[in-house]
């Protein structure tokens, strides 16, 4: 399938079939879809992007509902990306995310798009980030993301993120502990959700605690807000943590050193996989690899063994000969 | 990265009989596909705008209520005013024969019932959506 000017000229005029069409070209990195990517690079970078992450079932969806209609009711054009794994054997999901979403659903500012990480090697936090640009582009001011907090793909798109919010739930400071690396540095906002629930002090606590771990920053004190998204309960509160981030990010510079970062970051990451993708072509194509792979195999040949010697050929064959 | 099939399970009505949904949902993604469930009680209104954002290829409508012909007509509707024709409906539930010649002739591609082998309706989808004739 070729470039098609007027699928983004259609989604320009806010077209909602071809803005679903343009994200699945990209997520789906078809072919060409780089050039879908620079036609709407010009309209990119006036949106918002909010983090929401945290374990399955702590109640993400339900938060994203209720922040979204609190958005949508401010008047602000509002998206939701929701990222659901995929099951590694088959690649296929169920992607349940839009239950939660009520009444908002036909609001006309409003657009949900669920994305299953598919297993894939890489390349999930890679195309959501892009999915991101495209809802950017279709001129949502405010776009929520939600992934379950586990696994570095996440957390590289919650680092694609202006502000990152941290849900989490009575009864889990396990789960806290566990999400300790990297979760913790990464959250602008904590939340403990399902605060109608037991053992809601001690999870304080402990977040409490965990939180005086983090660097001292006399400009930004992360706050810690108790919520009960199935009622509506906190998520005014949760809104006003976000604007307070961004007045932060905003006076304090980080906000264009983060975005600069991000987009080099991403340039990095695409320019890895297309690295990746063209030397393995190249090499699957060596007169001994297929000899190699299955010495490797049967035992015969060590991995390291194995990659020292196709590491020699890259040199030799791949990159001397395109140097020349 | 490749083209996966993508399905909106929806469940319009406002019963609660969503096993026969959910069976249908976990035996597509058993199949590979991507499969959207929206959850009970979903206007057509719902569905048809939750099938545009996220571009599926079908739509697989589940009832056992008795609303069939209305709430599938609806949907008819709703994509042919959206002018889109590239989206294939089917579905299943507790469905009368002289109704399903109804819904076929309004453009229903296919009806499921009851005991239906989950596997006849992946083959089926397989081999109906444009996908997969691609
Ligand atoms: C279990 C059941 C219930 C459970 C539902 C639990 C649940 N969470 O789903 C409970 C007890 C809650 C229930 C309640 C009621 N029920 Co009831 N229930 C049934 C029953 C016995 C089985 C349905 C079922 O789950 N089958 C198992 C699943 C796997 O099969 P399936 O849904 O048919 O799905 C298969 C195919 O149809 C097809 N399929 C289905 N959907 C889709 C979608 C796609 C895309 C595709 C491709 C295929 C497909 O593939 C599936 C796999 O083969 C049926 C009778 C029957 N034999 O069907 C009555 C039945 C559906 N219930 C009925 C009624 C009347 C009710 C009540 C109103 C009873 C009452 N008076 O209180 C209430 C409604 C309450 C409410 N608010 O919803 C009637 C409906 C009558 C009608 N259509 O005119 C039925 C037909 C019983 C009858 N003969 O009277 N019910
Ligand atoms: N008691 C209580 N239940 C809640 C609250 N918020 C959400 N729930 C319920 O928690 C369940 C899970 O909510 P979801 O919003 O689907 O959670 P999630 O984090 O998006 O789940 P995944 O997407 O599966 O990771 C639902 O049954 C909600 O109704 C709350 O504040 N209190
Ligand atoms: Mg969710």
């Amino acid at each position: 399938m070729s470039f098609d000017a007027s699928l983004v000229g259609r989604f320009l005029k806010g077209d909602k079939r071809a803005c679903a069409r343009i994200i699945s070209i990209i997520e789906d990195r078809r072919r060409g879809y780089e050039e879908y990517m620079e036609a709407l690079q010009p309209h990119v970078g006036s949106a918002y992007i909010v983090g929401i992450t945290g374990p399955p079932g702590v109640g993400k969806s339900t938060l994203i509902n209720r922040l979204a209609a609190e958005y949508l009711h401010a008047g602000c054009s509002t998206g939701v990306i929701a990222v659901d794994p995929s099951s590694p054997f088959t690649g296929g999901a169920v992607l349940g995310d839009r239950i939660r979403i009520g009444e908002i659903a036909l609001d006309p500012k409003f657009y949900f798009r669920s994305l299953s990480s598919r297993g894939s090697l890489g390349g999930l936090s890679e195309a959501a980030v892009d999915v991101i640009r495209v809802m950017d582009a279709f001129k949502k001011e405010i776009i929520l993301v939600e992934t379950v907090g586990t696994g570095q793909n996440e957390v590289d798109v919650m680092r694609a993120c202006d502000t990152t919010v941290v849900v989490t739930m009575p009864g889990t400071g396990d789960d806290i502990q566990a999400q300790k690396a990297g979760i913790l540095e990464i959250g602008n906002i904590f939340v403990i959700n399902k605060a109608d629930r037991d053992g809601c002090e001690r999870t304080l606590r402990e977040l409490q605690s965990m939180l005086m771990m983090n660097p001292l920053n006399d400009k930004y004190e992360t706050p810690i807000i108790l919520a009960k998204s199935n009622i509506g309960e906190g998520i005014a509160e949760i809104k006003a943590a976000v604007d307070k981030h961004r007045i932060y990010l905003e006076t304090s510079g980080w906000f264009s050193v983060n975005r600069a970062e991000r987009n080099a970051r991403a340039f990095k990451n695409i320019m890895n996989l297309k690295i990746i993708d063209e030397i393995n072509r190249r090499l699957s194509r060596a007169e001994n690899y297929e000899e190699i792979e299955s010495q490797v195999k049967n035992g015969a040949l060590s991995p390291h063994r194995a990659s020292v010697q196709l590491m020699e050929y890259i040199e030799k064959k791949i990159l001397h000969h395109s140097a020349e | 990265m490749s083209e996966k099939i993508k399905v909106l399970i929806a469940k319009p009505g406002l019963d609660g009989h969503d096993r026969g949904a959910k069976v249908v949902a976990r035996a597509f993604r058993d199949a590979g596909f991507e499969v959207i469930y929206t959850g009970l009680r979903q206007t057509p209104e719902q569905i048809v705008n939750a099938a545009i954002e996220e571009d599926v290829d079908a739509i697989g409508v589940s009832i056992l209520s008795g609303a069939h012909n209305h709430c599938f007509s609806e949907i008819m509707n709703l994509l042919k005013h959206n002018s889109i024709d590239d989206i294939m409906v089917f579905g299943g539930g507790i469905i009368p024969e002289d109704d399903v010649a109804y819904l076929k002739s309004i453009g229903v591609a296919e009806v499921f019932g009851p005991g239906t082998p989950t596997d006849d309706t992946v083959k089926f989808v397989k081999a109906n959506v444009r996908k997969g004739n691609e």
